[in-house]
């Protein structure tokens, strides 16, 4: 048994040996193109545009979460106004409440939404809150239909973790680009809250108003 | 010799058992009558075991709560960031003869080749595979299991299980999770040479690397949804499957989100 703990701390003191060679790593990483740039301009229906919207956005909220002259009310008031800017709230909210749209009243459905996009900004604010100096690498894009442009992007920390993908999917009206869905490593945001809110309502008799007491108390 | 032949009845008679016991579950869930799968237009996967399954995240929300996420916690404060990624990244790289087999068996035979140029690569250059030296050069780790390789020769979900302790799961990717265990080289090694413990040391590395990598993901899930549970399953089978589909993004469930204001 003994010598079990003792292969075990030999294993971990490399581990903490090698740790040091980390640095002397590091340096190539730039020089040589990755398959991924290479892969997407194959594809030859990228939307630039598209690309732009979001690279302009995240450059946008990177700017003011990193100003340390702004107070965290001001950087909040900042982001909310980016972020019902950028993402299209109506369209997330009316398809994240599913086929119970249909069953609410006119007032449940002007209160649901209010109590959505409160919800959104209440989510992304805590998230994007614990930005601390990762970049966002935008890769490429894909039409999946006419108005529709999935920008894909990664999220690279610098400490040298996994990178995480995160798609963004936008889409042009009258001109401008929103947000209607952000799928991260392949899990869309509206669809797991379109799960969360429909579990809630069908455990709650098929109450919309059961949701809509659930929203108020967040 | 007579000592191998022992274990590998007894570990065969183990995975047999486990097996059949993940059949069982499978085919009642097949027999079961009552539809608790489809939401609507949300078909997300099949959950004939709610309640029960209920009871069983209850029981693993208030472990992690108790135990888990103050140790990774202890863990994070102990042990700096860098390595803890070496770590995962060795665990990753003794994955490799487990992911190989799994390409193979998914007919991935350039996903196959991967794996091993990046375990070659990633033992030597990246230091017995604590670096990714590897994915830093465009070769991004993949990781294929049984369950996805089962996916990809055509076998749906089942029920939806959460299993004590290790979470979210469905009869088929059990069974996957059984099968990669038990088909493991490395484990099939360190029974022989009698090293068991350190198979058992790796498997709860595993774990801690895991939930290390999991803990904000689940806690930020946890703060940011209503009905916690429901959520969680969701973004198992979305995950899965987009997991599954990595090689075609664009059959991975893209949903449609219609334009309302036509």
């Amino acid at each position: 048994m003994v010598y079990h703990y003792k292969t075990l701390l030999l294993v971990c003191s490399v581990v903490g040996l090698s740790s040091n060679y980390s640095y002397a790593f590091q340096t190539p990483i730039n020089v040589i193109p990755s398959t991924s740039s290479l892969m997407v301009s194959v594809n030859a229906e990228r939307s630039d545009a598209a690309e732009d919207f979001i690279s302009a956005m995240a450059n946008d909220a990177i700017s003011f979460l990193g100003d340390e002259s702004l107070s965290d009310a001001d950087k909040q008031k900042r982001f909310t106004k980016l972020l019902t800017q950028s993402f299209d709230m109506n369209t997330i909210g009316r398809f994240a409440l599913g086929r119970y749209w249909r069953i609410s009243s006119a007032e449940q459905r002007k209160e649901y939404q209010n109590l959505f996009r409160s919800m959104i900004v209440d989510v992304y604010s805590r998230r994007f809150g614990e930005y601390n100096g990762q970049n966002l690498e935008i890769r490429g894009s894909r039409f999946d239909n006419e108005k529709d442009v999935t920008v894909n992007s990664f999220i690279v920390p610098q400490d040298g973790g996994q990178e995480i993908q995160v798609d963004w999917r936008v889409r042009k009206k009258n001109g401008s680009y929103k947000v209607i869905d952000v799928m991260v490593e392949g899990v869309s945001m509206a669809l797991t809250q379109r799960s969360d809110f429909s579990s809630v309502i069908q455990r709650g008799g098929g109450e919309v108003s059961v949701l809509l007491a659930h929203l108020r108390e967040q | 010799m007579f000592v191998m032949i022992d274990k590998f009845t007894k570990c065969m008679r183990i995975s047999v058992l486990l097996t059949g016991l993940c059949l069982a579950l499978t085919l009642s869930g097949c027999a079961s009558t009552q539809d608790h799968s489809v939401m609507g237009d949300d078909v997300i996967i099949s959950d004939p075991f709610e309640d029960t399954n209920r009871a069983v995240f209850a029981f693993n929300q208030a472990v992690d709560d108790a135990v888990i996420n103050p140790v990774i916690k202890g863990y994070r404060f102990v042990i700096p960031k860098e390595i803890r990624n070496s770590l995962g990244n060795f665990l990753r790289n003794l994955s490799s003869p487990v992911i190989f087999a799994n390409e193979v068996l998914q007919g991935d035979l350039e996903g196959a080749g991967t794996v091993v140029l990046r375990a070659f690569i990633n033992t030597f250059a990246g230091f017995g595979g604590l670096f990714d030296f590897a994915g830093k050069h465009g070769m991004p780790h993949e990781g294929e299991d049984f369950g996805q390789t089962l996916a990809s020769w055509g076998l749906d979900h089942g029920p939806y299980l959460v299993v004590p302790i290790l979470g979210p799961s469905s009869a088929r990717d059990s069974v996957g999770y059984i099968v990669d265990s038990f088909a493991d080289p490395l484990r099939w090694y360190l029974f022989n040479i009698d090293q068991e413990a350190l198979y058992f040391a790796r498997t709860g590395a595993q774990y801690l690397t895991l939930r290390d990598e999991l803990m904000d993901v689940l806690e930020d899930l946890r703060n940011s949804s209503i009905d916690y549970y429901a959520s969680t399953r969701s973004i198992y089978y979305q995950r899965r499957e987009a997991l599954v589909n990595d090689e075609n993004p664009d059959d991975a469930v893209s949903v449609s989100i219609p334009d309302y204001d036509e």
